[in-house]
């Protein structure tokens, strides 16, 4: 400790003072970021609970694993489409086009499957994944290069790639997928041991990598999350997943795209949390000006989140029309555009910016499928299925305002 | 030398307006050059051009003798910008902010999918911040949460993550304290030491000539003059701000403004300086107080000391008792056992011989000096370890001992004993006839007395009194106990150290009618006198 410098010590002793952080810290820290209307995945959770035990009430089919089974394989399709709406709605921009894009990759892959001649499965598929990316890169360099507000943009290309789709399909109506990879997307269950596996490979990697961070950040005196916190979260989240893989084997087995949806999870959580690239899409959505002056290109982050977008809608579009077994003229319509938007929304992505999580994404559908699937139990007219979806969409946006009124207020905002 | 930085013609528009037109000037490596203006005279657009946020509608820029064109990725050739209102990504927390663009990871190229290093982000922003004297409660706070200044600050840390060869610094101590100014100032400083070159754009004249090489000066966007700081003086650069022309008419307010500047900052200087005196006096108290601290524990260390000097004193004096008790039995078992049966044989010897009567004189004269060693070395066992006071207590060990020291002294003994004496602990019981048999010793050796008067008193049930009072010569006027040791007088010095160990006190007083009274007070436990009066 120099006195020449008496600034310089309590400054690093604050940092490692930090690091003695115990579990009764942590919960009250936590507590605190509650209370002040930090509420995380706590209303989403909320919800689901309310849901099952409202549908559970009315049709003693909603849980059981059947059913249980069923939903995973419905959300899968708008889950993946969501996850690219997330990175949208970080940047504050939106997207429109997904719905038809996605139905643009089903078509072109299933065209180019078709027989005679049809092309081998991946080179239809990676094809169809390109087409879309560069859908979504044109869509990004004239939204970026020429200042265009996104949403006329994308509802431009909702437009015309609606009207592609139909032109491509022409007079057939309906084409079948004859493929057994692609129809196994969402038709294939694994064998119950292979889903223990699958399990415990998630939940070691999880656990792996929780305990790597904190014994790294201990040895440089950061602090950290406490062990007991890291052993409790882990402990919960290997129960959760037993349940489900003992729940899915009860039925017909976990179902492949359910691994897709989690790796996508895992692979996108990565890229917005431990890549530049996720905080430069975060410090876009933020503060544009922020970003530029930091010396990002922040065309290029648009132009890729719009990418991504595209893809994961194409990714989307796929596996919906694996599920279906064929792509026809109403592909990509529907509800499925804002189902996929008001997913990510509902998990708790702003609409504005700088604020979400792509574990949003698969919260957000997780509540609209259960909802609809549902009320289909119940046998509702698909007018009041509206009338709810867009209920539940409104609370959620609600329960996010008052919350981040409250934030404002105690000045966490 | 080539210049770092050469700008020719540069000119900016927007729209109809012109806002730079004309600008011209050299930045050299490791200069730091001053850039007044008033509001309005381009020195911000001038930094947002170089920084790359706006391209210019004409002119050229050489740096590091190539020609820069827009759009500019500014930082990446070593040119760091801080702007007067800094702008950072609100929803990010200050580390990331401060790395954002610059985050440190791996593998060093790709900058899109690289993993960056949290904790080293972590590390290497908190050195950073304090290399600043920048004080955060927490570096995990979010940016929307901080206030003017700390976002300001933020932004400077913001250009120091990646090393500049030009900084261009662009009045960003509108929102700083004075403190803060200060210290900007001095890392101006430090980088034209490390051969970073300045731009610092500022309206504040005291500052540019605080650390400037050179002075250029902008109005109405054009560059009017250029000046080495230490040939021109604040007049001339008040003048060329205003322009020639109407300076007669408008000195005067700018003088005032330029008055006005200089007014804000004594005042801030004197704000700042009486929360220095405030923190300082705060030191100062909890100086005080350390030093308080340091007192107590100093003393209490001490006692410690002197705690553990008295516990092994007591020690001492116990094993000199022990000794002595040892020694006496000794004495008494053995030597005294010895001369006896010698004595005996004598006798038998005697008895038994028909030889001259010369011998048995002389036998009858070596067994009374046999006799009288016994009786001499009894006296020393008695002295060594008083034979009673084990078996009879105090009180008969005192009166057989004053008796035996009257008659061999010549001097009268009365002896006052209390009737409730009772057992005291052994060590008290010692200590006490130890202390009557120093004060009779000293009066034996200097108070040439004729009487003495001894009293043992109790004056609680818990405290006993013991005097020696006798009718000598008493002490010196100029008596000073603590000299005693120096002239090797350890008889009172003896006394009054039993005394301290056994907690009590002592007091020397001369009698009115000559000689001296020696009174000690003793604490002792009650276990004594409560067994003697439930006998009594």
């Amino acid at each position: 400790m120099s006195v020449e410098n008496p600034t310089t010590a309590p400054e690093s002793a604050l940092l490692a003072g930090q690091a003695a952080q115990s579990p009764s810290e942590y919960l009250q820290g936590y507590l605190k970021r509650v209370t002040s209307g930090d509420l995380g995945s706590l209303p989403i959770i909320l919800g689901l609970i309310i849901i099952a035990i409202v549908f559970q009430s009315q049709n003693q089919n909603f849980l059981t694993a059947r059913n249980f089974v069923n939903l995973i394989v419905q959300m899968a399709g708008i889950t993946t489409i969501a996850y690219g709406v997330v990175f949208v709605l970080l940047i504050g921009e939106i997207d429109l086009s997904i719905g038809y894009v996605s139905a643009v990759a089903a078509v072109t892959m299933t065209l180019l499957l078709r027989e005679p001649g049809g092309w081998p499965w991946y080179a239809a598929l990676g094809l169809a994944l390109i087409t879309v990316a560069i859908i979504g890169i044109v869509q990004g360099l004239i939204i970026t290069s020429f200042q265009l507000p996104s949403f006329v943009v994308t509802l431009a290309g909702l437009l015309a790639w609606n009207g592609v789709v139909l032109i491509m399909i022409g007079g057939a109506g309906t084409v079948i997928i004859q493929d057994n990879v692609i129809i196994g997307i969402a038709n294939y269950f694994l064998p119950p041991l292979w889903g223990w596996i699958v399990a415990a490979v998630f939940v070691g990697g999880y656990i792996l990598f929780r305990i790597r961070q904190v014994i790294a950040r201990r040895s440089q005196g950061l602090p950290t999350t406490p062990m007991l916190i890291v052993t409790v979260q882990s402990i919960g989240l290997a129960i959760l997943a037993g349940i489900a893989v003992y729940v899915c084997n009860l039925d017909r087995g976990v179902p492949f795209v359910g691994i897709i949806l989690l790796v996508f999870l895992v692979f996108f959580s990565f890229l917005a949390t431990k890549t530049p690239f996720g905080r430069y899409v975060y410090a876009v959505g933020g503060n544009k000006e922020a970003a530029r002056r930091a010396g990002i290109s922040v065309q290029k982050i648009q132009v890729i989140v719009f990418m991504i977008s595209s893809t994961m809608a194409g990714m989307g579009g796929i596996i919906l029309a694996s599920r279906l077994r064929s792509v026809d003229t109403a592909a990509g319509g529907g509800n499925l555009l804002l189902n996929a938007i008001a997913a990510a929304v509902i998990g708790g992505t702003s609409l504005f910016g700088g604020s979400g999580r792509v574990s949003s994404a698969i919260l957000g559908a997780l509540i609209i499928m259960s909802v609809e699937n549902g009320m289909g139990l119940l046998g509702l007219s698909s007018g009041v299925k509206f009338v709810i979806t867009g209920l539940v969409l409104l609370l959620a946006v609600l329960v996010d305002a008052i919350s981040r009124r409250s934030r404002s207020q105690s000045g966490l905002a | 030398m080539d210049p770092l930085l050469k700008i020719i013609n540069l000119s900016k528009r927007f729209g109809r307006l012109s806002v730079l037109e004309q600008v011209n000037f050299e930045v050299f490596p490791g200069e730091v050059v001053g850039l007044a203006g008033r509001s309005g005279a381009g020195k911000s657009v001038l930094a947002m051009l170089l920084a790359g946020l706006h391209a210019p509608n004409g002119g050229i820029v050489y740096f590091e003798g190539k020609r820069l064109h827009w759009p500019l990725q500014a930082r990446r050739f070593g040119i760091a910008v801080i702007h007067q209102e800094p702008v950072l990504a609100e929803n990010l927390d200050i580390i990331s902010n401060v790395f954002l663009g610059q985050e440190i990871g791996w593998p060093k190229i790709g900058r899109l999918l690289k993993i960056p290093s949290q904790s080293r982000m972590d590390v290497e922003a908190d050195r950073l911040l304090s290399e600043l004297g920048i004080y955060f409660p927490s570096l995990y706070e979010k940016v929307s949460n901080l206030s003017a200044e700390q976002r300001q600050l933020v932004a400077i840390a913001q250009t120091m993550t990646q090393p500049a060869k030009l900084i261009f610094v662009d009045e960003p101590t509108v929102l700083l304290s004075y403190p803060y100014q200060q210290r900007l100032l001095s890392l101006i400083q430090r980088w034209q030491r490390e051969g970073v070159s300045v731009i610092f754009g500022s309206k504040n004249l005291e500052h540019l000539f605080a650390v400037t090489d050179r002075i250029i000066t902008l109005r109405k966007g054009q560059t009017v003059a250029n000046h080495r700081t230490d040939e021109t003086s604040r007049e001339e650069i008040v003048a060329e701000l205003v322009g020639g022309a109407g300076s007669h008419q408008i000195t005067p307010a700018i003088w005032a403004l330029d008055n006005y500047y200089q007014a804000r900052q004594q005042a801030e200087n004197l704000r700042n300086q009486q929360a220095l005196l405030e923190r300082s006096l705060v030191e100062r108290d909890t100086l005080n107080q350390q030093l308080v601290d340091r007192l107590a524990e100093q003393v209490e260390a001490l006692d410690q000391a002197n705690l553990a000097l008295q516990a092994a004193q007591r020690r001492l004096l116990t094993e000199r008792e022990q000794e002595r008790k040892h020694l006496a039995r000794e004495l008494h078992d053995q030597v005294i056992q010895d001369l006896l049966s010698v004595n005996y044989q004598l006798e038998e010897i005697e008895s038994s011989s028909d030889e001259s009567p010369t011998l048995v004189d002389e036998l009858e004269d070596v067994r009374t000096s046999i006799r009288q060693m016994v009786q001499d070395l009894r006296r020393i066992c008695g002295n060594l370890r008083p034979p009673t006071i084990d078996s009879l207590g105090l009180g008969a060990a005192l009166q057989s001992f004053t008796q035996d020291w009257s008659e061999r002294n010549h001097v009268t003994v009365s002896l006052d004993l209390d009737s409730k004496l009772g057992r005291l602990p052994e060590a008290i019981e010692l200590s006490i006839f130890r202390i009557v048999q120093e004060g009779l010793s000293n009066i034996r050796k200097h108070a040439h007395a004729s009487a003495v008067e001894i009293r043992l008193k109790h004056t609680s049930p818990r405290t006993l009194l013991i005097s020696v009072t006798d009718n000598g010569r008493g002490l010196k006027d100029n008596f000073d106990l603590s000299a005693l040791a120096a002239e090797e007088h350890y008889g009172l010095l003896g006394i009054s150290e039993r005394v301290a160990l056994l907690g009590g006190r002592l007091r020397l007083q001369n009698q009115p009618g000559g000689g001296l009274l020696l009174q000690v007070e003793i604490p002792h436990p009650r276990v004594g006198v409560a067994v003697d009066s439930i006998n009594l």
